[in-house]
């Protein structure tokens, strides 16, 4: 009998009922995460079957080198400690809890400090990705109009020396579309976030925990689309 | 910006800083909010750690003591002011209900 398993469960960032409540029923099967790679690939370790109570705190986990943050982290877990809280895993900007009470002091109380935390770590985590692929795509498609251009304008030297290269204007159309088809799912994804986190501001105002199961379904058609094209 | 972020406070953030009138250790403010409000409030340990980190960001609490993994944390004039003021908007928002009943009341 294997006392390790491997398993692939892929969940966005902010879909913390949907990661706990599958560690629960893992929990409940006999099985405890021992590490976390990425959004989904991981690692668990054989348990006895037992009742579990997850739950997720947004935060950079301190490097061993920054004595200072380690020494607040170390205050923080005792913290947690306190009301049965202990550390199982972590990732890249992502610590989950357990907790075996049976009726345990949530780890977030405060829906406006848990969105607050939530919305930092994301800030750090996700926007400058998105920024990098914006600007990356948008240098990609002033390269392509210069090289179109460049061969436009060579045109005639080229062919005498028998390397000629057709400017092609299709050519160059589908990859300027594909490029800016990436550049809309970066601002897609960008202005969606925002106006998530406008509305999530207001309800955590009014006391409700933010949800955020996945992307929308529209950042998502246009990353599959860019996908598609990039296999044409 | 600590106006806006903490121009009006959660239960969580009032207790806290109540709390923190006399010197406290971090663990001792998870204990004390439910006995101060009959166990109505309760303060998980992650909301109680990001509300000492902002509150000690904006210069409302300090740090008093450390001992080893342990802290303690008191209000500082600051905080004190921005309880007060959360005081005031409150009694306000009272004030504002009564006199709406009363006015109800006398029309009926």
């Amino acid at each position: 009998m294997l006392n390790f398993r491997v398993s692939l469960r892929l969940f966005s960032f902010g879909n913390r009922e949907g990661l706990c409540r599958y560690l629960e029923k893992m929990a409940a099967k006999g099985w405890m995460p021992e590490s976390l790679a990425g959004d989904g690939l991981w690692l668990f370790r054989r348990i006895p079957p037992t009742t579990l109570k997850y739950a997720l705190f947004y935060a950079r986990p301190a490097k061993p080198e920054d004595t200072e943050a380690m020494v607040k982290q170390e205050a923080f877990y005792e913290l947690c400690a306190h009301d049965g809280w202990e550390l199982v895993c972590t990732n890249a900007w992502l610590q989950i809890f357990c907790n075996r009470r049976p009726d345990p002091v949530p780890l977030e109380t405060d829906p406006v400090a848990e969105l607050e935390r939530f919305h930092a770590a994301y800030l750090r985590a996700f926007i400058p990705v998105w920024i990098v692929l914006i600007a990356t795509q948008i240098l990609s498609i002033w390269r392509k109009i210069q090289s179109y251009h460049r061969n436009l304008n060579w045109q005639g030297r080229l062919e005498a020396l028998g390397i000629y290269r057709e400017a092609d204007i299709g050519q160059l159309f589908i990859q300027v579309a594909f490029h800016g088809l990436l550049i809309v799912c970066g601002l897609v994804l960008i202005v969606e976030y925002f106006s998530w986190h406008r509305r999530a501001e207001q309800a955590a105002r009014e006391g409700i925990s933010f949800s955020r199961p996945g992307i929308g379904w529209f950042s998502l058609a246009l990353l599959l689309a860019a996908l598609v094209f990039l296999f044409l | 910006m600590a106006r806006e972020r903490f121009r009006t406070l959660t239960e969580q953030m009032f207790y806290t800083l109540l709390c923190l009138k006399e010197e406290r250790w971090g663990m001792d403010i998870l204990d004390r909010v439910p006995e101060m409000t009959g166990g109505r409030v309760q303060i998980g340990s992650g909301t109680l750690y990001t509300l000492l980190e902002q509150f000690l960001g904006e210069g409302m609490i300090t740090e008093t003591q450390v001992q080893g993994r342990r802290r303690s944390y008191l209000i500082t004039e600051k905080g004190k002011a921005m309880l007060e003021a959360e005081v005031r908007r409150l009694e306000a928002q009272l004030q504002d209900y009564r006199l709406y009943i009363g006015k109800e009341d006398t029309v009926c």
